[in-house]
C-alpha cells in the first residue's frame, strides 16, 4: 500500500488549492472588496472541510468511493461513485484547457493549442501513472519552488512601489451584501471545497492523527495567501481594470520595474502558472483513475490511458476561452460543484450521523 | 515497455520543447521603439520609429555610423489594428513591439476620446502596454525628431520622464494602467502630459543633426492634458501642473522662485530648494459644503538669493518662508480654478470624499458635469521651513553694496 507523510499531503493541499488563481481574481464582482469575498469564503468552506474531514475520520482506511458505496448501497452507490469519477475528469478537462488558452493566449500565440495541452496530458498521465506517491513525492519538490516565486514576486511588488493601498478605500462601500453574494456559494465552493478530492488520497496518510491538523494549516495558510493575493492585485491595477483583464496577474507582473534593470519577470509568473496548474489538474486526473480503478476493482495502471485520453478529448469540447469560463462560471460554479462539493457529502455526513446514533443506541438497548 | 518509454521521452522533448515553434530570429525583426497614434478622416494613422539595426549597432559602439539610426513610416487604416497591420505592406521585417517604450496619441484623438488606444493596447497579447503615454499636437512629427544625447532614442522619452519626476515633480509618467486606474475611479479624471517641439523641427530630422553641438529644435514636456473620462478637456499649464500635483501629494524634490521682497510683480529672483514634503488633505462637511483642507509641510534650503538680504536674522528667514508659502499657494489656486473651469476633478477630491463621508459623496454623485467641484471650499495651508541657506549665509551682493 502507498503511503503519504504530513508534509506531502500539506504541500500537495496548498499547491492544488492555488490552482488555477493566478488566472482570475476570484470574487472581483464585489470590486475592491473582493479580498474579504475571499476571506469569507474560506471562512464559509471551512465547514465543508469539517464535512470532508468527519467522512474521512470515520473511515480512516478507505477511500471516497469505498465510504460512498458502503453507506448509499450497491447500486445507488455505484452510480455516484460513476458521477464522481467523471466529475473528476471533467475538472481535470477543465485545467487542461484552462493551461492550453492561457499559454497559448499569453506565452506562445502561434503554437498550436492541441501541442500544449498535449505536452502537459503526457507529463501528467506519466505521474499517474506512477501512482499517488511518486505523484505526491514531486510536489513536496515543486512547493518550494512555487512558494518562492511567488513571493519573490511579492517582494517586488513592494520594491518596486507599484502597491497603492488607497485603491482598496472605500472598504465596504456598498454594506456586506455584495461581499455574501459573491463569497457564497461560489467562492467556498472553487477553489476551497475542491479539496473534496482528497478525499480520495487522504486515505494514504500513514498517520491519521496529523490529519486535521495539516489539511487545516495547509487550508488556512492558503486562504489567507488568497487573499494576499487579492488586495495585491486591487492595489496594483485597480478592481475595475482586473474585472475586465482576462489575467489580470499578467498585467500586474509587467508593472515591476526596479532600477531601470529588474524587469520582465514574465518567467516567474509562468512558472507559478505552469506548477500550480499542473498540480491541479493532475490531482483531479489521478484522482478520477484512482475512483475508476477501484469501482473496477482493477489497478489504476489499467485506466489511466483510457481516463487520459477522454480527459484530452474532451478539453477540445468548449469552442472558444470564452465559452470555457462562461460554462465554468455560470453552469459548473451552480449545480456541478454544489452537486458534487456540498449535496452529496452532506447527505453521506447525515447517513454516517445517523447510523452511528442508531448503532450507539442499540448498544445502549442491549446493555440494559 | 518502461525503457521504451524513457528513450522516447527525450525524442519527444528534442523535436517540441526546443522552442522553435514560434521562432523569430533577431534579423528578422523590426524592434519598435515608439508609437504615434494620429486620425485624418476617420483613418487611423499609425506611426513607427524602428531601430535601424545596422547603423544602430555602429553608432553604440562609438564609430559613426552611416544612415539614421532609426526609420519612420506610417501607415493607415480603418481601424488600429489594420493600420498596424498594414505595415506588412511596406515593411519587410516583422515588427516587435515588446520594447515599445512610448505611445504618442494625437491630440484630435485625445479630444475625441482615447478609448480605441486604451481598448487596443490592453487587449494586444504582444504589447506589454507598460509603457508612458503622451499627447502631442501631431504625434508623427515627435518620431521624427532625432537627438545627439541619445543616438538609440528608446531611452530618451523614458530618461526625460524619470528626471522630470524627480526633479521637477511636475509630470507623473502615466501608464495605461495608470490612465484607466484615473478614468475608472470616483472623479473619471485622468492626465497624460503633452509633448511640443521647440524650435525648427525640420533641422532634427536628418543624420546632419547628430553632427551638431546646438540642437535646432528638440522634444519638450509641455502642459498637462487633464481629461474628463476618456476625452481631454484641456490643458494644465506647468504652474498649474504643479499645483495639481501639490494638492495629490506627488511633489518630491522641486525649486520654487520667489522675491525675496514678497513683490508679486516682476521676476522672482531667489530659488528654494525643496527637499522633502508631506502633504495633508482632509474632506469637512460645512452644512451643505464640503470644505477641502490642504496641509503642506516642506523642507528644503535657500539655493540663490539675489538681493541685499541679511540671512543671518532668523526674522528674515521668517520672512523668507512667508513669501515661499504664499507662491505655493498661487500654484495650488491656480491649479483648482483651471480644474474647476474645465470640469475636471484631476485632484481626485471625488475619491477623497467618497473615502471619508460616503453619503454625501452619494448626493453629489447625481449631479451633472462634475458639478460637485462647486460645492467645494478648498482651503490652502502651507508651512515652509527653510533649514539652511547653503554653505553661504550672506548673500555676495550685499558685500559690494556700498
Amino acid at each position: 500500500m502507498e503511503r503519504l507523510g504530513k508534509y506531502q499531503i500539506c504541500a500537495g493541499i496548498i499547491l492544488f488549492l492555488i490552482g488555477s488563481i493566478p488566472l482570475f481574481v476570484t470574487g472581483i464582482e464585489a470590486g475592491r472588496d473582493a479580498w474579504l469575498v475571499m476571506l469569507t469564503g474560506m471562512l464559509a468552506g471551512l465547514f465543508f472541510v469539517w464535512v470532508y474531514l468527519y467522512i474521512q475520520h470515520n473511515e480512516p482506511e478507505s477511500s471516497l468511493i469505498q465510504i460512498i458505496r458502503k453507506h448509499f448501497g450497491k447500486y445507488i452507490g455505484t452510480v455516484i461513485a460513476i458521477l464522481y469519477v467523471l466529475h473528476f475528469a471533467y475538472q481535470a478537462m477543465r485545467n487542461t484547457r484552462d493551461f492550453g488558452d492561457l499559454i497559448v493566449l499569453t506565452l506562445m500565440p502561434e503554437s498550436p493549442l492541441f501541442l500544449i495541452m498535449l505536452i502537459m496530458m503526457i507529463i501528467s498521465t506519466y505521474a499517474v501513472y506512477q501512482g499517488t506517491e511518486v505523484f505526491f513525492r514531486t510536489l513536496e519538490i515543486l512547493f518550494p519552488i512555487v512558494i518562492i516565486s511567488f513571493f519573490t514576486l511579492i517582494l517586488f511588488f513592494f520594491l518596486s512601489g507599484v502597491l497603492n493601498f488607497q485603491l482598496l478605500l472605500p472598504v465596504l462601500e456598498n454594506g456586506l451584501m455584495p461581499v455574501l453574494k459573491a463569497a457564497v456559494p461560489n467562492v467556498a465552493m472553487t477553489p476551497f471545497a475542491q479539496i473534496a478530492v482528497f478525499l480520495m488520497f487522504w486515505k494514504y496518510l500513514n498517520n491519521k492523527k496529523y490529519l486535521t491538523k495539516y489539511t487545516l494549516i495547509a487550508y488556512i495558510f492558503t486562504g489567507l495567501f488568497l487573499v494576499l493575493y487579492n488586495i495585491l492585485i486591487v492595489a496594483i491595477i485597480g478592481a475595475p481594470l482586473a474585472s475586465i483583464s482576462t489575467v489580470p496577474l499578467l498585467r500586474a507582473v509587467p508593472l515591476i520595474q526596479i532600477g531601470g534593470f529588474l524587469e520582465r519577470l514574465d518567467p516567474i509568473f509562468v512558472i507559478v502558472l505552469v506548477l500550480c496548474l499542473y498540480t491541479k489538474m493532475t490531482v483531479f486526473y489521478l484522482g478520477a483513475v484512482l475512483a475508476l480503478a477501484e469501482l473496477l476493482n482493477k489497478s489504476h495502471r489499467k485506466v489511466f490511458l483510457l481516463v487520459g485520453a477522454v480527459i484530452y478529448g474532451a478539453s477540445f469540447i468548449p469552442a472558444n476561452y470564452i465559452e470555457h469560463i462562461w460554462v465554468g462560471f455560470q453552469i459548473s460554479h451552480n449545480y456541478d460543484f454544489v452537486l458534487f462539493q456540498a449535496v452529496i457529502p452532506v447527505i453521506l455526513l447525515l447517513i454516517i450521523m445517523v447510523k452511528k446514533k442508531s448503532s450507539k443506541q442499540k448498544n445502549g438497548l442491549s446493555q440494559t | 515497455m518502461n525503457r521504451k518509454f524513457l528513450i522516447c521521452v527525450p525524442v519527444f522533448l528534442l523535436l517540441f520543447l526546443s522552442g522553435c515553434g514560434d521562432i523569430r530570429e533577431l534579423n528578422e525583426i523590426g524592434i519598435v521603439v515608439y508609437t504615434a497614434i494620429d486620425k485624418k478622416e476617420d483613418q487611423w494613422l499609425v506611426s513607427y520609429q524602428v531601430v535601424n539595426p545596422s547603423t544602430a549597432a555602429r553608432n553604440s559602439t562609438g564609430g559613426g555610423g552611416e544612415g539614421a539610426p532609426v526609420f519612420t513610416f506610417t501607415t493607415s487604416g480603418e481601424t488600429l489594428q489594420q493600420a498596424i497591420q498594414n505595415t506588412n505592406l511596406e515593411e519587410p521585417r516583422r515588427l516587435f513591439f515588446a520594447h515599445n517604450s512610448a505611445v504618442i496619441i494625437s491630440e484630435e484623438i485625445a479630444r475625441e476620446g482615447v478609448s480605441p488606444v486604451i481598448d487596443y493596447y490592453l487587449r494586444s497579447i504582444e504589447d506589454r502596454a507598460t509603457e508612458p503615454l503622451f499627447i502631442a499636437e501631431k504625434a508623427m512629427d515627435i518620431l521624427d525628431m532625432l537627438d545627439p544625447s541619445e543616438p538609440i532614442p528608446g531611452r530618451l522619452l523614458p530618461n526625460m520622464m524619470e528626471r522630470g519626476e524627480k526633479n521637477m515633480s511636475k509630470y507623473e509618467e502615466v501608464d495605461f494602467t495608470d490612465f484607466v486606474i484615473a478614468a475608472t475611479s470616483e472623479s473619471k479624471s485622468a492626465v497624460i502630459p503633452q509633448l511640443v517641439i521647440t524650435g525648427d523641427k525640420e533641422g532634427q530630422t536628418s543624420m546632419d543633426a547628430l553632427s551638431k553641438t546646438r540642437r535646432a529644435g528638440t522634444i519638450k514636456l509641455g502642459n498637462l492634458g487633464a481629461f474628463n473620462k476618456d476625452k481631454l478637456a484641456g490643458w494644465l499649464t506647468p504652474e498649474e501642473a504643479r499645483g495639481v500635483a501639490w494638492i495629490t501629494g506627488e511633489i518630491e524634490e522641486i525649486y520654487i522662485t520667489f522675491d525675496c521682497h514678497g513683490k508679486k510683480e516682476g521676476p522672482p529672483q531667489s530659488t528654494y530648494l525643496l527637499t522633502d514634503s508631506s502633504v495633508q488633505l482632509t474632506p469637512r462637511l460645512t452644512g451643505s459644503r464640503i470644505e477641502m483642507e490642504l496641509d503642506i509641510h516642506t523642507e528644503g534650503r535657500v539655493s540663490e538669493v539675489n538681493c541685499a538680504y541679511d540671512l543671518s536674522q532668523p526674522d528674515n528667514i521668517d520672512k523668507m518662508a512667508g513669501y515661499i508659502e504664499e507662491r505655493i499657494s498661487l500654484d495650488v489656486e491656480a491649479a483648482w480654478a483651471k480644474a474647476k473651469e474645465l470640469n475636471a476633478d484631476v485632484m481626485g477630491f471625488a475619491n477623497e470624499i467618497n473615502n471619508r463621508h460616503r453619503d454625501k459623496w452619494k448626493e453629489l454623485k447625481g449631479i451633472p458635469d462634475k458639478g460637485y467641484l462647486e460645492q467645494i471650499d478648498l482651503i490652502t495651508n502651507v508651512n515652509v521651513d527653510i533649514e539652511n541657506t547653503g554653505i553661504n549665509q550672506t548673500p555676495f551682493s550685499s558685500l559690494i553694496k556700498e
